[in-house]
């Protein structure tokens, strides 16, 4: 975890630095707010990162000595398959067809994927 | 005994644990079956960008419009390069992520299997949307796989294959973004004990900084494609000047994403040869943190050169945006320097994933250089829009992705399929690839030196133009040969194939540590981690001259018990079958503890 938060760290510093480096030598508005953007990016993902490393203890995966006995339980809950992803992928595309062909299929389109979502939501354990 | 069998530790599941119905198919969340449709997908359009490459060079090899007329060709070359980039390359190398991701980190699956799924099917529909293009009165997007504006405002390209090519990238864009969030969540939090991040495979840390680059590339060219959509839908004058918006503001934004995409698209793939060139010379990969570091620069330093595409508007930065071009090669050479040193002094053998993997170093290499050249702003003002920028972008990008796609697919097909495919039709594909591959781009960059211009149906007889163009169709024709041998080898495998067993290769990562083809949720056991190379570990571990130093030690302490293999995710299923959407069967994953404890 530390590892990953320094990286995130160092991302968000370069970030910061090429900005400021691109502003200094006359860049333009569209690619500082870009590479702003980068270093906000950067550092949303670091200060998580780094809350988990003072508030959690040393995982096993960053263990060089570790035994797979260390991390015994439940990894998590993995659905085996589920109607939603495809329902919500097509609705989507309908509704995006739909800006060029008419409202009424954006419309349909859109419902179509809100139903799909909700129960995406709804079939989470 | 001096080396451990591998094949006797693993049982492979009865039948490839795929989905076996095409409703299975469609509702399908393993990211097994996910990287597969990924993979035959982005496949699909790479053929279909061939075919309509393949009318291009019919057109071109003799000087007269022939075949299509120059309207035909501006959709031609634009679908061809937006299938190419947007629906094969990036979607390959996340066929990739999706199945070797989970298993060279040895977790289950990928952290949000139904978001990965969504991802899947947002891109499929997405770059259907793009093709259907050609279909509609004013036929597909004609304005370059780059949409500048203002050409594809809706004075400049009133056609709706224009909306649908940006509908598609919407719908691609997105899936790419959310694809990526998976990515990175799962190696950040789904990696097996002992899975350090300095263990990690050289594939999988050049998969999560693609991610990286995804999640900071991407947006940028969605916001960019709805100010495009909203401009041509509702007049919105952002890149007009009469209504006080900027053209110049399209190129910025494009290739703000532009650029860091040939890296996203690069990434994996280099990746793919660092897991295959340490396989094949039977040596550790040569200086595992100069690649990693190598790989963080490029892909940082990725964000900070788009604007070398423009140069010739003469309205950028051009010292900056120079320096940070030509800074890029620097760790892309510590790369090719570590690939280099991986084979020396090793004993190279080469069945046909080490061979694609040396011709794409030499594509590579070769795209590399003049990608130096054109870094430097003298040489770019001549050579900019000249088939020299195409010769150049064809063999970076395509030499990079063909022949390292294919050194993946004759190096992992074991593993996917449990079949071996056939040496002798590799090596027949990969000699009519390399030579029809050269034969077209050579012949490209010899246009640009006598001054063709890029995108153009026609051009003049006898100005040194024809027997270049003629050199590339007639490469062009070697190329698509080249397909045949590998077709003739996927049905020959997949209808009587040698079996591959677990580990045909004598690989290092952890992929091959399980049965080929995986069983559901991938391992039943996984061996310690104590290196980047846990299953060289394992097949070497009892070897009179190997592991009997440092945290070796520690495992062969272990060994000697019964409790060498700690099981790992005997799988349960809880209520399958009993959701009433259909969309509840879940698995829960337990990782065991030493034997028999963790009986459910």
């Amino acid at each position: 975890m530390r590892v990953e938060a320094t990286i995130w760290t160092a991302t968000a510093v370069f970030f910061a630095a090429l900005a400021a480096l691109y502003v200094a030598v006359g860049g333009e508005a569209a690619g500082t707010s870009l590479l702003g953007i980068g270093f906000a990016f950067g550092g949303i993902i670091a200060v998580w990162l780094w809350r988990r490393v003072r508030t959690e203890p040393v995982p096993p995966e960053d263990r060089a000595a570790a035994d797979m006995s260390d991390d015994a339980g439940s990894v998590g809950t993995f659905v085996v398959e589920s109607w939603r992803p495809i329902g919500i992928a097509a609705g989507a595309a309908v509704a995006l067809v739909g800006l060029v062909v008419g409202p009424w299929l954006a419309i349909i389109g859109a419902l179509f994927a809100m139903f799909h979502l909700t129960g995406l939501v709804r079939d989470v354990r | 005994m001096s080396e451990v069998d591998i094949d006797t530790l693993v049982s492979p599941p009865a039948r490839n644990p795929l989905p076996r119905t095409f409703l299975g198919w469609l509702t399908t969340t393993d990211h097994k079956a996910i990287g597969v449709m990924y993979a035959v997908a982005s496949f699909g359009f790479l053929l279909v960008g061939g075919a309509l490459a393949g009318m291009m060079r019919a057109e071109l090899a003799r000087p007269g419009e022939q075949f299509v007329g120059a309207a035909t060709y501006n959709q031609l070359f634009t679908i061809h390069g937006s299938a190419m980039v947007y629906l094969f390359a990036v979607p390959f190398g996340v066929a990739i992520a999706n199945y070797l991701v989970p298993l060279q980190i040895g977790a289950p699956d990928m952290a949000f299997p139904r978001l990965n799924a969504l991802s899947f099917w947002m891109y499929l529909f997405g770059g259907l949307i793009m093709l259907s293009g050609f279909i509609t009165t004013d036929g597909a997007a004609d304005f370059g796989w780059t949409a500048y504006a203002p050409l594809a405002g809706r004075a400049g390209s009133p056609g709706a294959g224009a909306d649908l090519w940006i509908i598609a990238l919407l719908l691609t864009g997105t899936a790419g973004t959310m694809s990526a969030v998976n990515t990175i969540a799962t190696i950040v939090m789904l990696r097996a004990p002992g899975m350090t991040m300095f263990r990690l495979p050289i594939l999988t840390w050049n998969l999560l900084l693609t991610a990286f680059m995804v999640l900071l590339a991407f947006p940028v060219l969605s916001a960019a494609l709805l100010m495009l959509l909203a401009s041509r839908q509702l007049d919105a004058p952002i890149f007009d000047v009469a209504g006080g918006g900027a053209p110049i503001l399209w190129q910025h934004l494009f290739w703000f994403f532009g650029h860091p995409e040939v890296y996203i698209v690069a990434l994996p793939f280099f990746g793919v040869v660092t897991e295959i060139i340490p396989v094949f010379s039977r040596r550790p990969v040569f200086g595992y943190k100069g690649l990693v570091i190598a790989t963080i620069s490029i892909s940082s330093l990725s964000t900070s050169v788009w604007a070398h595409h423009m140069f010739v508007t003469g309205d950028v930065v051009v010292e900056f945006f120079a320096i940070t071009s030509m800074l890029i090669a620097i760790p892309t050479g510590v790369k090719v320097f570590n690939w280099i040193g991986t084979m020396v002094g090793g004993s190279l053998i080469f069945p046909p994933p080490m061979l694609f993997t040396l011709g794409f170093l030499v594509t590579f290499v070769f795209g590399g250089i003049t990608g130096v050249m054109l870094a430097s702003p003298a040489l770019d003002f001549q050579a900019s829009d000249s088939y020299f920028v195409v010769g150049h972008f064809h063999y970076v990008m395509g030499g990079t992705v063909v022949f390292s796609m294919f050194a993946a697919v004759w190096f992992w097909w074991p593993k996917v399929t449990g079949r071996m495919l056939e040496d002798r039709l590799g090596r027949i594909q990969f000699w009519l690839l390399l030579v029809g591959y050269n034969a077209t781009f050579i012949g490209m960059h010899l246009l640009g030196n006598r001054g063709l211009p890029r995108r153009i149906a026609d051009y003049p007889a006898n100005a040194g133009f024809d027997d270049p163009n003629l050199l590339s169709s007639l490469g062009f024709v070697v190329m698509a040969i080249s397909f045949v041998p590998f077709a003739w080898a996927i049905v020959r495998s997949l209808r009587s194939g040698a079996s591959a067993g677990a580990d045909p290769w004598h690989g290092n990562s952890l992929e091959w540590a399980t049965s080929s083809p995986p069983p559901v949720h991938n391992f039943d056991w996984l061996p310690p981690i104590r290196s980047e190379r846990p299953v060289f570990d394992l097949r070497w571990i009892e070897h009179p001259d190997i592991g009997s130093v440092g945290e070796a030690d520690a495992w062969l302490g272990r060994q000697a018990h019964d409790e060498r293999w700690f099981p790992l995710h005997p799988w349960r299923e809880d209520g399958a079958g009993a959701e009433p959407t259909g969309s509840g069967a879940t698995k829960v994953g337990h990782r065991g503890g030493p034997a028999g404890e963790d009986e459910p």
